[in-house]
């Protein structure tokens, strides 16, 4: 049984204008920001989910956790249905279940000091019984992530972004849950810090045996931390298999086109010579129709206009929505 | 034993408002003033050079002496003891018309925001109702409704101010609520009174707090000028606005006199405004990186 | 000898800081030959930005050029008057592009009309406005905007965040400058518009022959566009190089540790990390500034500071290694 399994994800945001805006463009306007999507994570999985603005990604890992209700659409933790959770239920999933946000100073309470932070989902789960007890929790938390006992008392203003990173992981970790969504861990951080947290994550999770589904836009670090990779696009899966095949055997043009945007420094092409894909994602307001990629598909036909294509297996756990396949 | 790490958070938080407020020459200079007044409104009886009710009709309408050094009012009555009491009525409308405000401002404004809906659109409603009178007219109507007196001037007082609260904590709330740290909160499994009480009100306080600074020194102002009118503390009582009062009819013969109260307003409103823009600046997290 | 349009020289800059001066730029010495794009890399703190703002003036007023000069073709443009620098250098001759194109560009004017700007100005104040605006539909159409005549008239928030800077570029180039600078133009951008972006710079160089000084912090970007590479730390440049060379061998140990931390998508072996933390700006203990982080460092990197010195083809080196 997969740990996590999302089926048929859906989360549609409606536009709340005035009715006479609605009037206007007949109806309010829906904005698909996740349309269909449907995926399982495997125990000590990581799922890295990748796509450009728009894609839904950002919205996906906020469902999966349900701190945004589905529109439509299943998530099971565990094999249960946690749109159905109770307020009890859903405090204990999200004792397991634990998210690290992408800007690592606004996920912190500018007026709390670190032990405060870290310290906090214990108080919210009861599982303090004194002073010695919180401290010593704290302090050990903290020494998981490579902070000295020091920074407990300190503002996060006071940190740098990579401290503050860690500290919100030391937040996630405290109730030693099983699965972490990563909302762009590594974001705006400096290449020394980066690699830095990258390592830690990646010794946390063999160490605690962890679940991750990391979202990301750096592709050379999706192939340092993940071990599967679901790439979308305007609220779809377009492609998804394990780290390696995306890599060396992607089948999806949009996969196609991504990856080939993406320079290593050992690379020898320039970007003056380079075919990149032209054109820029379409709005999530009025997607074309049939596949929405089709635009900008240098391998589009006729078919592609019209009817939108299934994810379907081209091999053993490779899926990809593209009628080239069908 | 739990108490002692909350203490420990609490105490680190103070220390760095205080350390900051240090470097600040307003929070000195508004704090020393505030206390001056404070230690007046409480201790009046013991730090009076004279009887402030003791009449003496042979030392009328005397300037300053070495026995009265703001010199005697019209009833020959010690107008500095008289001055020193009269912190009372000003300390018990300022934080008592101001502690009113708050609450009932916090009160509604949570609601608005977290219940939203009808009962926030009624809320706000009674915003704009309140707002809409010219000051000054509401407060009169609602003195003669009611009739003056010095609880009637607070609780007015505090009717009146309370939608500027209410509507900076509605708002500040609403933006808050959509603050990352909360998402975090959320996501850790936090409910909404705890997100309420520990995020979002800790972090709207302090816009709370610089208002009601600056509406402290208002209020002072807005008892002063109602007993200036008859419409606020009725004599025995007195207040400084009652003492402008009564020394405007003086004003040819003994001009010092009116000067006194006038000078103690403005000084009181002065402290308080100052204390309240250096605590702006002090209880601002992003704004003092260097400490 | 191909002509060398811009050489600094011993440039150090200042910020002034509560009564006390952060020296945040030290020592600077660089060079750009005509049509050469060079990048300048670096972490948080490594004053690249700062260098790049120097150049055109566009520090605050508390920060204040030390000592050096800036060559700008021949001339020190340290010593020009503000009036002269503004008409003559500043959006003339170096123009500048910047990280966040949403706050380029003013949100109350249609884009169009902020392109006819740059044009009237450039034809100084000769022609009207009419006039220009073909020009600027042509302008948008060059750096790739479709519809271009539909796009003149919208608002900077209908367009996206590459589109915007493509916009930023086009204005950039209007006046066909000799240097550009661009302070991350792409950092804000996805993967696949960074690319489009690239590919346009790229080619506008080639064709205006402008010569470009990029900032930037990704190595991988910079790799596939400029010729040379001069890395920062702690506001000194502590190695250049071409690009091909310094990533094949990598001189100085900041460099060589910040290339082992990159992850990169071909290998999978362990990232490596460098101990403790980039200095704060201005912030900066004696000697060579890496020393405390370095694996390498011995007694002489303490108390003395290294400065660049050539050590290969057209390949400079701050440390004391290379001494021995």
């Amino acid at each position: 049984m997969a740990l996590v399994e999302v089926k048929n994800l859906k989360k549609y945001f409606v536009n709340n204008d005035g009715f006479l805006y609605k009037i206007a463009n007949k109806g309010p306007i829906n904005v698909k920001a996740v349309d269909d999507v449907s995926f399982k994570i495997e125990k000590e999985d990581t799922l890295a989910v990748v796509g450009e603005s728009g894609c839904g990604k950002t919205t996906v890992a906020r469902s999966v956790l349900r701190l945004i209700e589905p529109t439509a659409g299943e998530i099971l933790y565990r094999g249960k249905l946690i749109n159905d959770f109770n307020k009890k239920e859903l405090k204990d999933f999200r004792s397991d279940a634990q998210m690290i946000l992408q800007d690592p100073r606004s996920s912190l309470n500018p007026r709390f000091i670190v032990e405060e932070i870290v310290s906090e989902p214990l108080y919210i789960h009861d599982k303090i019984k004194d002073d010695f007890n919180l401290l010593d929790r704290v302090w050990e938390l903290l020494d998981m992530v490579g902070l000295s006992k020091r920074y407990s008392e300190l503002f996060p203003h006071e940190l740098s972004g990579g401290q503050a990173r860690r500290v919100g992981i030391a937040r996630a970790l405290a109730l030693q849950p099983e699965f972490i969504v990563c909302d762009e861990p590594t974001s705006g951080l400096d290449i020394s810090i980066m690699s830095a947290i990258l390592n830690l994550m990646k010794n946390l999770q063999q160490e605690y045996q962890l679940t991750y589904l990391w979202i990301s836009h750096n592709l050379h670090e999706v192939r340092y931390i993940s071990n599967k990779v679901a790439v979308m696009y305007l609220g779809k899966i377009v492609e998804i298999t394990d780290t390696d095949t995306i890599f060396n055997n992607s089948v999806h043009p949009y996969t196609e086109a991504l990856f080939s945007s993406l320079r290593g420094i050992n690379d020898d092409w320039n970007y003056k010579d380079r075919e990149i894909i032209q054109g820029e994602v379409p709005s999530p307001i009025n997607p074309p129709s049939g596949c929405s990629f089709h635009p900008r598909c240098k391998y589009s036909f006729d078919k592609c206009k019209k009817i939108e294509p299934e994810l379907k297996a081209v091999e053993a756990g490779h899926l990809t929505s593209c009628h080239l396949y069908n | 034993m739990f108490k002692s790490q909350k203490f420990f958070r609490f105490k680190k938080k103070i220390i760095r408002v205080i350390k900051i407020m240090k470097n600040d020459y307003k929070a000195y200079l508004g704090g020393l003033i505030i206390m001056l007044i404070l230690i007046s409104a409480i201790f009046a009886p013991f730090i009076v050079p004279a009887d402030p009710y003791k009449t003496n009709v042979t030392k009328r309408l005397e300037g300053p002496s070495l026995e009265n050094f703001m010199g005697t009012d019209s009833l020959g009555r010690d107008i500095l003891s008289r001055l020193i009491y009269a912190a009372r009525p000003a300390v018990l409308v300022a934080f008592g018309g101001i502690i009113i405000s708050v609450i009932i401002g916090i009160i509604l404004g949570l609601l608005a925001a977290y219940v939203g809906g009808i009962l926030g659109s009624i809320i706000l409603f009674i915003f704009d109702v309140i707002r809409a009178f010219p000051p000054i007219i509401l407060i009169l109507v609602l003195l003669s409704i009611i009739g003056p007196s010095l609880l009637s001037v607070i609780v007015i007082l505090g009717v009146t101010i309370m939608p500027r609260y209410g509507r900076v904590v509605r708002a500040e709330t609403l933006s808050e609520k959509e603050e990352d740290f909360v998402e975090a909160a959320r996501s850790l499994g936090a409910d909404n009174s705890r997100i309420i009480f520990k995020h979002i009100l800790p972090n709207i306080f302090a816009s709370v707090l610089v208002l009601s600074g600056m509406d402290m020194a208002s209020m002072i102002m807005w008892e002063a000028g109602l007993s200036f009118l008859g419409l606020g503390l009725q004599p025995p009582l007195s207040s400084w606005g009652v003492m402008l009062q009564e020394s405007y009819q003086y004003i040819q013969t003994a001009p010092l006199m009116i000067v006194w109260p006038a000078l103690a307003i403005m000084l009181t409103m002065f402290g308080f405004s100052t204390f309240a823009e250096s605590l702006r600046v002090a209880l601002n997290p992003k704004l003092n990186q260097e400490v | 000898m191909q002509d060398k349009i811009l050489k600094i020289n011993d440039l150090a800059v200042e910020y002034k800081n509560k009564g006390s001066y952060l020296r945040v730029l030290e020592d600077i010495n660089l060079e750009l030959e005509s049509g050469e794009i060079l990048a300048l890399v670096g972490e948080s703190g490594s004053g690249k930005s700062t260098l790049g703002k120097t150049i055109l003036r566009l520090l605050p007023d508390s920060a204040r050029i030390k000592s050096g000069s800036i060559i700008f073709k021949g001339e020190d443009i340290c010593n020009l008057s503000e009036k002269d620098f503004n008409d003559q250098i500043r959006g003339q001759e170096i123009a500048m592009v910047f990280q966040n194109p949403q706050n380029a560009l003013n949100p109350v004017f249609k884009v169009g009309t902020q392109i006819l700007d740059v044009l009237y100005f450039k034809s100084k104040k000769q022609k009207k406005r009419k006039e220009l605006k073909k020009e600027a539909v042509e302008i948008l159409k060059k750096v790739g905007i479709s519809d271009p005549e539909y796009r003149f008239d919208e608002y900077p928030h209908q367009f996206s965040g590459g589109m915007k800077q493509r916009v930023m570029l086009a204005m950039a180039f209007i006046s066909n400058p000799s240097l550009l600078i661009a302070d991350e133009p792409t950092t804000a951008l996805d993967l696949t518009v960074e690319a489009q972006i690239l590919n346009l710079l790229s080619n506008l160089v080639e064709e205006y022959k402008t010569s470009i000084l990029y900032i930037s912090h990704d190595l991988g970007a910079v790799a596939g566009l400029s010729d040379r590479i001069a890395v920062m730390y702690a506001g000194r440049i502590v190695e250049v190089a071409a690009t091909k060379e310094l990533f094949a061998e990598p001189n100085h140990p900041y460099t060589e540790a910040l290339l082992k931390c990159l992850p990169d998508y071909k290998k999978t072996e362990e990232l490596q990390t460098i101990p403790g933390q980039v200095p704060d700006l201005g912030n900066y203990s004696t000697g060579c500034k890496f020393h405390s982080r370095c694996s390498y460092s011995f007694e002489r990197c303490r108390k003395e500071e290294p400065h660049l010195k050539e050590i290969g083809s057209n390949h400079f080196s701050a440390c004391f290694l290379n001494d021995s």
